[in-house]
């Protein structure tokens, strides 16, 4: 757990640690940032389990800020692209 | 013409049975092989790589993989590979495998690969034993893909990695973790190795398209990255670009 007299950046910082070591996300990719206050997570996760994991592993190493869980499920669209190479 | 179908990092976990199959129900209508450019699951346990096997079990084609770091979190790669082999999934690691398909031969050549960057701003093999061992990982593995490159005799050589061979597949990424998402020690191996075209992952907010020093075509087959399921690469025809 940060402590709350962490400087935001330190926090930022370990919230992204946790995002990618804890097995309940293991996602390296994602951002985080700090902005008035709220923790804003943002980027693509695989599955809807991993993305309710990602608000629960930032509310756990920063619970004095507002976790904003702006991440999104990956959905694949369409069929699949072909390029012909020369 | 050999259609390669390609995609990487799924990240298939315990949570993930069922997502991927549905993508791949017509895939042998539309590709002659599928090749994976790592990690195929989110922290190499065994299980995981089970789920993965599972969802490709009803592709009917010839299928070829590496691993990515993330097939190697839990220290059970051994196990992992083993488990994909019995799933018919053939798994590279410095070594190459041939692929008969319409009437031509396609060798995969294919290593995870690692760090180090890229022109100008590359780790070197000075100092400490870490930097050292961190260098010369890369390099080992790179002679490697270089030597199962050369050692092949076939109508087409195919490049598989996790790590990238190239910046130019990286743009979108931030500039800082370029010497941790790939190394120009393996586009180097590709170019001497004559392949005709290089396919890796791992770089999430990268671009798909790119070339090796040597003009060797790259492509970045993340899922992210792609979009989709998967990309076909057409090789062996008469280059008219054609693309959808």
């Amino acid at each position: 757990m940060a402590s709350s007299l962490e400087p935001e950046e330190y926090v930022v910082l370990h919230v992204r640690e946790a995002l990618a070591q804890d097995g309940r996300v293991s996602e390296l990719g994602l951002e985080v940032s700090v902005r008035g206050g709220v923790l804003h997570i943002t980027g693509p996760v695989s599955t809807e389990e991993r993305r309710a994991a990602v608000a629960e592993v930032a509310g756990e190493i920063a619970p004095e800020l507002t976790v904003a869980n702006e991440t999104h499920v990956m959905r694949y669209s369409g069929d699949a692209s072909v390029e012909v190479l020369p | 013409v050999i259609r390669i179908a390609a995609f990487g990092d799924v990240h298939v976990g315990a949570d993930s049975t069922g997502q991927l199959s549905p993508h791949l129900e017509d895939i042998e209508d539309r590709a002659d092989v599928l090749l994976v450019a790592g990690d195929l699951t989110k922290r190499g346990f065994p299980e995981e790589a089970k789920v993965f096997g599972s969802e490709l079990a009803g592709v009917g084609l010839p299928k070829v993989a590496v691993l990515g770091n993330h097939d190697f979190e839990s220290d059970n790669d051994a196990e992992v590979v083993k488990i994909l082999e019995d799933c018919d999934i053939t798994v590279l690691e410095g070594e190459s495998t041939v692929v008969d398909v319409a009437g031509q031969r396609l060798g995969v050549a294919g290593t995870k690969g690692f760090g180090g960057g890229f022109g100008g701003a590359c780790a070197t093999a000075f100092g400490e034993p870490e930097i050292k061992a961190f260098v010369r990982h890369t390099e080992g593995l790179a002679r490697q893909l270089e030597h199962a490159l050369c050692e092949l005799d076939t109508h087409h050589k195919v490049a598989l990695l996790h790590f990238a061979p190239c910046d130019d597949t990286l743009r979108g990424e931030r500039l800082e973790i370029f010497p941790f998402l790939g190394s120009y020690l393996l586009g180097e191996a590709v170019d001497r190795g004559g392949a005709s075209l290089a396919l890796h992952g791992h770089a999430h907010a990268g671009t798909e398209k790119g070339a090796t020093a040597g003009g060797v075509p790259v492509r970045n087959v993340a899922q992210p990255v792609l979009g989709r399921a998967y990309a076909v690469y057409c090789i062996g025809g008469d280059g008219d670009a054609d693309e959808s």
